[in-house]
């Protein structure tokens, strides 16, 4: 594997890594560049000035038909000069001044050349002994300020600026040093603060030694100071070499107030050390304003564009043409007769500050500068259609990329070591395309199965069903009806007249019937003169089918003179119960009815008045069907609740009401015998309560009186004509219902022919 | 003599119902009208008779009875009046409620004690010991198979599928099936209880017209 050595820390490192993995140094620095300039130059300039862009080109590289006419003129004046080259920056270095305005500064120190002497080199000696009057840190206060610089200049009193005339008239100790640097000029000081060496930058430091060892060449004119090749190294110009001002603008002034001093410590090496210093221009250059200048980047003052600079000299030349006559009284002398004798005629002056013959771009440049006088910052506002174009990261909440944490670390300039150095390549080129993602849904078959059958299911609810037509049931014809009318009559009477069954007696004998018969016929034996409820729940239509059974049971029971109790839960109960009874008794002489027996009135309330009755029987029923007190007569003394009776017997021709006696009373009468006599229709539905011996013993219509008089053998039981009627019936009805069947299956039939054969 | 006329009445009258024999005529109408007449006057009669003179009237007028005890059957009685009249029908929801209330309770009450837990037991006793037989077994069987088939036939729970309705799965399918046969068996049996019964009751009453025949004619 190829190792890289890092030319920062020294440390080898693979090939493939770009920065360090010790110091995070960039191991390739070409590859940090941004720009497309030759590697050697981009290596070489600090960060801000690679970000800055390309270098202008050079004052040489610019052809003079690409330069306008009062540039040329200005340029042609500069090179009648050598005042300029003296102040061009030493080779090998990069002046931050533009070529435009170095040949303004040029041309005025040439006029300046002009005006005075011929200078001659400067002495050491000279210029530290006017640096040290400057700093006015003359302990000996020999002569004012004034009184040194008028030899020198040769300038009336009048001619001098009111700055000027503000410190001589105060003839106090020279002005320091900083004072006319920060140019506090305008606004005079009552008491100067001492001022305190440490806090000086150095080559301010550097001026004070020099004035110190030079104290004696007092009288040594500017001019040869500002000729010197001291000066120059120092960087440096004296205050004669300042252009006449006539005042100190005051953004110039907060500018050096808020400007720090380590800018000026800078400018005494590096790069800046053959540019002017701000107290070599301030005085005839008016600065943008303050708030242009970034005050964390001392190296951006120096860097206005070539623009800037345009303004700046437009700005300079009206002002000296709008006011010349009145800037002619202020001006020094030397500074007039250095205009005078360097001017040109007016006929080679070309105006270059009228605004119609300015260029297009610096007309444009102006623009601006208005807009910073009224104070307001304009918004900044896109057109509509920049606006349209702007991609979706510019107005997303967050940038796509706003997270990503910049690892980047300078390697050079003054935020060398940095870490997250603004980038001087663009966040669009940074852009990335949004991720991708897949339309599809991705769901398994089983989900897809689910979807499926939801969809049917809401599809079948949404979509009419047909309504089947159901076939209207009509009754057969009246003849028909007339018909089997006639036949089930016929057969009716013959069977009654005939008293020929079609089958025998029964000899097999039901065990709930033989149970009934047992305990009617047993229960004197358990309990003499028994004392039996007889629930009559049945309509006055059914009677015959139970009117033998029920005759039967009441008789046998009168035989073992038993208490009858009844209590009727039907509107016409209570006169069915009475005639049953009255007939019963009739084939039991000796037992006295109206004593042996009692009617209760009609319970009201069917299964509500039988729970009342189970819980309450004297509250439940309270009178006789007379209307006499029912609790008072012979059968009910004594009797306080259900459990005082010895037997239950209900006769009944519905199932549903048979239940509800069963329902309610059976559960108070666990211990006793609950026998039933019921007509054929409900025989089944009272089945399941047979099979759980909740009734005891039961019997069922016509068959169950014919089972009854077997078991018990009375004279004349044995009712043959109706027993053999009904066993006629039976066999007809059942015949009829076959009949009938096989007729409507052959008529289906018929009707599946005839569909089929009309498909 | 009254025996005789009562007897004739109840003769025409008797021929009178098995006229709709033919059809619906109008001496079918009139025994019925007269059926229908009779029965809701003598049912009003014994009401008033049986129920409300002797468990209201007396009791009120009784000076040892409490008249507030009594008095809240009268104004639930007034109450239920009430719902003669449309503007005053609320009136009559609460003597309604009491006897729906009430009679709800009593019959869930019958039902639970006196047939489902009764009915339960009694589907385990053909396999109780004092109870084994082999026919017992087989009766209690087919009792208890019945039983389930027929539940199961009434569980109409199932799934919705498209183009079929609601399908149960195969085996409640065909357990619904063998229930269905019992049901048919049962409403088989009672059919043929109604038709017995109807058929003993027609039998009374060719008896009831041929001695009427027989007494009526000279």
């Amino acid at each position: 594997m190829n190792t890289v050595v890092c030319p920062q820390c020294g440390s080898s490192n693979p090939d493939k890594n770009e920065f360090c993995q010790w110091c995070y140094a960039p191991l390739h620095p070409e590859s940090t560049s941004g720009f497309g300039g030759s590697e050697s130059a981009s290596i070489d300039l600090p960060d801000w000035l690679k970000e800055a862009g390309p270098l202008p080109p050079s004052p040489t590289e610019a052809s003079d038909e690409e330069l306008p006419d009062w540039l040329l003129s200005l340029r042609q004046a500069s090179e009648t000069s050598d005042f300029g080259e003296e102040i061009q920056p030493t080779s090998g270095e990069e002046s931050f001044l533009t070529p435009d305005l170095e040949k303004i500064l040029s041309a005025d120190k040439d006029e300046e050349t002009e005006t005075l002497t011929q200078p001659e080199p400067l002495a050491q000696e000279d210029l530290t002994e006017w640096i040290s009057r400057l700093q006015g840190e003359e302990a000996t206060e020999e002569a004012p300020f004034a009184a040194e610089s008028t030899p020198l200049t040769g300038q009336s009193e009048e001619e001098l600026p009111e700055w000027l005339k503000a410190l001589r008239e105060q003839e106090e100790p020279p002005v320091p040093e900083t004072y006319v640097v920060e140019g506090e000029a305008t606004s005079p000081l009552p008491e100067p603060e001492p001022f305190v060496a440490e806090s000086l930058p150095e080559w301010l430091k550097d001026l004070s030694t020099l004035s110190e060892e030079g104290k004696e060449a007092e009288t040594l004119p500017t001019e040869e100071v500002a000729q010197g090749p001291e000066v120059e190294e120092a960087g440096l110009i004296t205050p004669e070499a300042i252009p006449p001002f006539t005042e100190i603008p005051e953004n110039i002034t907060a500018w050096f107030e808020e400007t720090p001093a380590s800018i000026f410590e800078n400018r005494s090496s590096g790069v800046y050390e053959s540019t002017p210093t701000p107290e070599e221009f301030t005085p005839t250059t008016e600065l943008p304003p303050t708030d242009e200048i970034p005050e964390e980047s001392p190296e951006v003052i120096p860097a206005f564009s070539e623009e800037d600079y345009a303004a700046w000299l437009d700005h300079l030349k009206i002002e000296e043409t709008l006011e010349e006559g009145n800037l002619a009284a202020q001006i020094p002398a030397f500074v007039d007769n250095g205009i005078a004798e360097t001017a040109p005629s007016p006929e080679t002056i070309v105006p270059p500050f009228i605004e119609s013959e300015l260029p297009e771009w610096l007309a444009e440049a102006e623009s601006p500068a208005e807009g910073a006088e009224s104070g307001v910052t304009p918004a900044a506002q896109l057109p509509e259609w920049l606006e349209a174009m702007r991609p979706v990261e510019a107005v997303a909440p967050t940038p796509p990329h706003a997270e990503e944490e910049d690892t980047r670390i300078e390697t050079s300039g003054p935020l060398a070591g940095f870490q997250g150095v603004l980038p001087g390549e663009p966040e669009a080129l940074r852009y990335s395309r949004p991720p991708i993602h897949a339309v599809r849904l991705n769901v398994s078959e089983k989900q897809r199965a689910y979807a499926a059958l939801l969809e049917s299911l809401v599809t079948a609810e949404s979509t009419p069903t047909p309504l089947r037509v159901q076939k209207q049931v009509t009754a057969p014809s009246p003849i028909l009806r007339l018909a089997i009318t006639i036949v089930l009559f016929a057969i009716l009477i013959t069977g009654w007249a005939s008293a020929t069954p079609p089958s025998a007696l029964p000899t097999l004998f039901p065990a709930e019937a033989v149970a009934f018969a047992t305990t009617i016929n047993n229960l004197s034996a358990q309990h003499p003169a028994p004392r039996v409820l007889v629930g009559l729940d049945i309509d006055a239509g059914f009677l015959p089918e139970i009117h033998t059974a029920t005759i039967n049971t009441l008789s046998d029971l009168m035989r073992q003179d038993a208490r009858l109790v009844f209590l009727p839960l039907q509107s016409n109960a209570p006169v069915l119960g009475l005639a049953m009874a009255q007939e019963a008794a009739q084939q039991i002489p000796g037992y006295a009815l109206s004593e042996q027996s009692v009617h209760l009135g009609y319970l009201a309330g069917e299964t509500t008045g039988l729970a009342a009755f189970a819980y309450q029987p004297r509250l439940g029923m309270a009178t006789t069907l007379e209307g006499q007190p029912a609790w008072d007569t012979q059968p009910l003394i004594g009797v306080n609740s259900l459990q005082d009776f010895d037997a239950i017997l209900l006769i009944t021709d519905s199932g549903e009401r048979a239940r509800g006696w069963i329902e309610q009373l059976r559960p108070l009468f666990s211990e006793r015998p609950f026998l039933v006599i019921s007509s054929a229709q409900a025989a089944p539905y009272l089945a399941p309560y047979v099979q759980s011996e909740q009734i005891n013993g039961m019997l069922t219509g016509l068959l169950g009186s014919i089972l009854y008089t077997r078991l018990t053998p009375k004279v004349g039981g044995e009712n043959l004509a109706l027993w053999s009627a009904y066993q006629w019936g039976s066999l007809t009805i059942a015949l009829l219902i076959l009949l009938g069947a096989l007729a409507g299956a052959t008529q289906a039939l018929f009707q599946a022919q005839k569909s089929r054969s009309k498909r | 003599m009254t025996d005789a006329l009562w007897s004739l009445i109840a003769f025409v009258l008797t021929l009178a119902v098995l006229s709709y024999a033919i059809g619906d005529n109008p001496l079918f109408r009139i025994a019925i009208y007269t059926f229908i007449g009779i029965s809701a006057g003598y049912f009003a009669a014994i009401l008033i008779d049986q129920v409300i003179i002797p468990r209201l009237i007396t009791p009120l007028l009784s000076p040892s009875a409490s008249v507030g005890l009594m008095a809240i059957p009268l104004l639930l009685s007034l109450l239920l009046l009430a719902r003669l009249s449309r503007r005053l029908s609320f009136l009559g929801s609460l003597p309604m409620a009491f006897l729906v209330g009430v009679g709800a309770a009593v019959i869930i009450n019958g039902a639970l004690f006196g047939t489902l837990f009764t009915q339960v037991r009694a589907a385990g006793l053909p396999f109780t010991p004092a109870q084994s037989s082999p026919s017992g077994w087989l009766t209690g069987i087919v009792l208890l198979f019945g039983t389930m088939t027929t539940l199961v036939y009434f569980q109409f729970t199932g799934r919705r599928e498209p183009g079929k309705g609601i399908v149960r799965s195969p085996w409640v399918e065909w357990m619904a099936r063998i229930g269905q046969v019992f049901i048919a068996i049962t409403l088989g049996a009672f059919f043929a209880g109604v038709i017995l019964a109807s058929l003993t009751v027609l039998i009374g009453r060719l008896d009831f017209i041929l001695q009427s025949i027989n007494t009526l004619a000279p």
